[in-house]
């Protein structure tokens, strides 16, 4: 079932187009990632598909129905976003922060917290592993902590698709692996389609079943990672030489660099795989 | 100390300090009266009940409805600016009032409507108009973006300020009775003050605590708090809308009293944490007990003769601020 389709999507901010005739499919319960180079869209697109650029054009139905037409309310009930980590301005405890997802699903001010949310708050918390942080602040957390707390609200915000802008970045790589083996986890277990905006291939490469790789703001390639991943269409969005190999443990391409010109490390004991 | 103990301490402080400053203001001032005197003046009509009924007991309530109402006016505006910085005059609220009322004072307007001077009316006009127009330079921007509107504030204040000071300049003999309006003073209020203020300012506290959790998600920044579900647009214009109200209500009742909005929120934050739903009434509440003292000490100082309160509040709250901040920081280090 299509969860989002996208047609011939125009979007940026005040008045510059970033995105342009942008048209996929996301199918439920699938793992998307979108990948190219700084600036190519994909923060924007991110935001385009919750309604969140001020300029929009084109098509996004969101479960058959059109975003420009549903209320915030309405989109929030459906897609949870992830930003990426900032200092908070206003020191919020991790609790407090997980809680204001919930806010979609409270329908009195005056009754506070139900039976529900409170399970909810709860659930996201244990989920993503911060249950014993829930009485800290969200300045006396790591990077990696504060990621899992955005997650948690995310949760706690039950919505079938959870939209993550760089959910990697400022992260160690235990992290940034703990972070995406959450993200499958909640994927399989937990059937939630998932989008990532990703700037490290290598890492959603065996995480991920579809990629869309922007450039300039156009989708330049896509396809799932084992047939979109090769030299030409790495050398076309990144202006990169880069070498390929498989990855032993996942069997799917890997990117290798290139540090002398046209020269990879002969010792590399994985096997070098030319998809071009 | 958990947070709802430090919650449940401060608000009983709270309480008992406004008591006690409540009846401090009745008792002291120029003529200084024993409790004796106070009870018999308020119910079986002694020499003092002109003093205390309508002098003393109305300015202290108004006193109180006044810092309350910029203490929460900053409380919003700092949550709808992201910025702990900003105060109910961050708009051009202050510059617009002093120049209405200095171009009433120009204009030699000596009317009254409702018991309210000119000078009142001006001041409260024009800042309305200010703001106003702030509001819709910068939405003509289409930036999207609340620094827009922050800086178009910044400058048509400065521009107001130096119109102002241009007047003040022409007229020096104005000089004095501006003050007033430039440094702030309860001296002249009365009960029609205290009916103009207080059913707005439980309106306004009312409407922004129910829509505090709507704050809190805009202390986010706008597009997380539209993932979230949080009708952005609409909540951003009441809440503008409330808290220039406030701050133009106080000034046209009181002049500028400068810093209670800035500081009360910040130091509220520091101690009860930055969730809307409690910091709004606790802002209002520390604003509304920390004016009355003020105002006590303006008026007992240097008795007869009074200090503006600006002085006051700016005297006393910029060290205990500081120490708040040193300390917090501290602790949190």
């Amino acid at each position: 079932m299509k969860l989002i389709e996208v047609k011939n999507l125009e979007a940026g901010y005040n008045h510059q187009p970033v995105l342009h005739g942008i048209s996929f499919d996301l199918e439920a319960e699938e793992f998307l990632a979108v990948c190219g180079p700084n600036g190519s869209g994909k923060s924007t697109l991110i935001k385009a598909l919750q309604r969140l650029t001020p300029l929009a054009r084109g098509t996004v139905n969101l479960e058959s129905k059109n975003i420009f037409r549903l209320k915030s309310r309405q989109i929030a009930s459906r897609l949870a976003y992830v930003p990426q980590v900032s200092e908070p301005v206003f020191d919020f405890s991790v609790e407090e922060t997980v809680a204001m997802g919930r806010y979609v699903h409270q329908e009195s001010k005056l009754t506070g917290q139900s039976g529900r949310d409170r399970f909810q708050i709860d659930e996201a918390m244990k989920l993503t592993g911060i249950t014993s942080l829930r009485h800290k602040k969200i300045s006396q957390l790591s990077g990696g902590e504060r990621q899992r707390v955005l997650i948690a609200r995310a949760l706690a915000q039950e919505t079938p698709a959870l939209l993550l802008d760089e959910p990697s970045s400022n992260l160690d790589i235990n992290f940034q692996l703990q972070i995406y083996h959450l993200l499958k986890d909640l994927q399989k277990d937990k059937k939630k389609t998932i989008l990532v905006a990703e700037h490290n291939l290598n890492l959603c490469i065996p995480y991920c079943h579809q990629l869309i790789f922007l450039k300039e703001g156009q989708i330049a390639a896509s396809g799932p990672p084992g047939e979109v991943i090769n030299r030409e269409v790495i050398r076309r969005v990144f202006e990169l030489e880069v070498e390929l190999r498989e990855n032993t443990s996942s069997g799917l391409p890997e990117i290798s660099f290139i540090h002398s010109a046209g020269q990879i490390n002969p010792e590399a004991k994985s096997k070098v795989v030319d998809r071009s | 100390m958990s947070r709802r103990k430090t919650t449940w301490l401060f608000l009983s402080l709270l309480i008992f300090m406004t008591l006690a400053g409540l009846l401090l203001s009745v008792k002291l001032g120029a003529v200084s009266m024993t409790w004796e005197e106070i009870r018999t003046g308020i119910f079986s009509g002694g020499q003092f009940k002109q003093i205390i009924l309508h002098l003393r007991l109305p300015r202290a309530i108004l006193a109180y409805l006044v810092g309350a109402a910029l203490a929460l006016s900053g409380a919003i505006l700092q949550g709808y600016f992201r910025n702990p910085l900003a105060d109910p005059f961050v708009l051009g609220v202050s510059s617009g009032a002093s120049l209405g009322a200095v171009l009433s004072l120009e204009l030699g307007l000596s009317w009254a409507v409702f018991g309210f001077s000119s000078q009142s009316w001006l001041a409260f006009f024009s800042s309305l108009l200010l703001v106003g127009s702030v509001y819709l330079v910068s939405e003509s921007q289409r930036s999207g973006r609340s620094e827009s509107l922050l800086l178009t504030g910044i400058a048509a204040g400065a521009m107001a300020s130096a119109l102002t000071s241009f007047l003040l300049f022409r007229r020096s003999d104005a000089y004095e009775q501006a003050v007033f309006w430039l440094l702030g003073s309860f001296s002249l209020s009365g009960w029609k003050e205290v009916w103009l203020m207080l059913p707005y300012f439980l309106l306004a506290l009312f409407i922004s605590a129910y829509f505090a959790p709507e704050m809190n998600l805009l202390a986010l920044g706008d597009e997380v708090a539209q993932s979230l579900g949080c009708p952005v647009k609409s909540i951003r214009r009441l809440y503008l809308f409330l808290a220039t109200l406030l701050a133009s209500f106080s000034v046209a009742v009181a002049g500028i009293i400068g810093f209670v909005g800035l500081i009360v929120p910040h130091s509220v934050r520091l101690l009860i944490g930055p969730d809307h739903r409690r910091l709004f009434i606790f802002s209002g509440l520390t604003g509304g007990m920390m004016m009355i003292f003020c105002d006590l000490l303006a008026r007992t100082i240097f008795a007869p003769s009074e200090i503006p309160i600006g002085v006051i509040t700016a005297a006393l709250g910029a060290p205990f601020f500081i120490y708040l901040l040193n300390h917090h920081t501290r602790r949190s280090s």
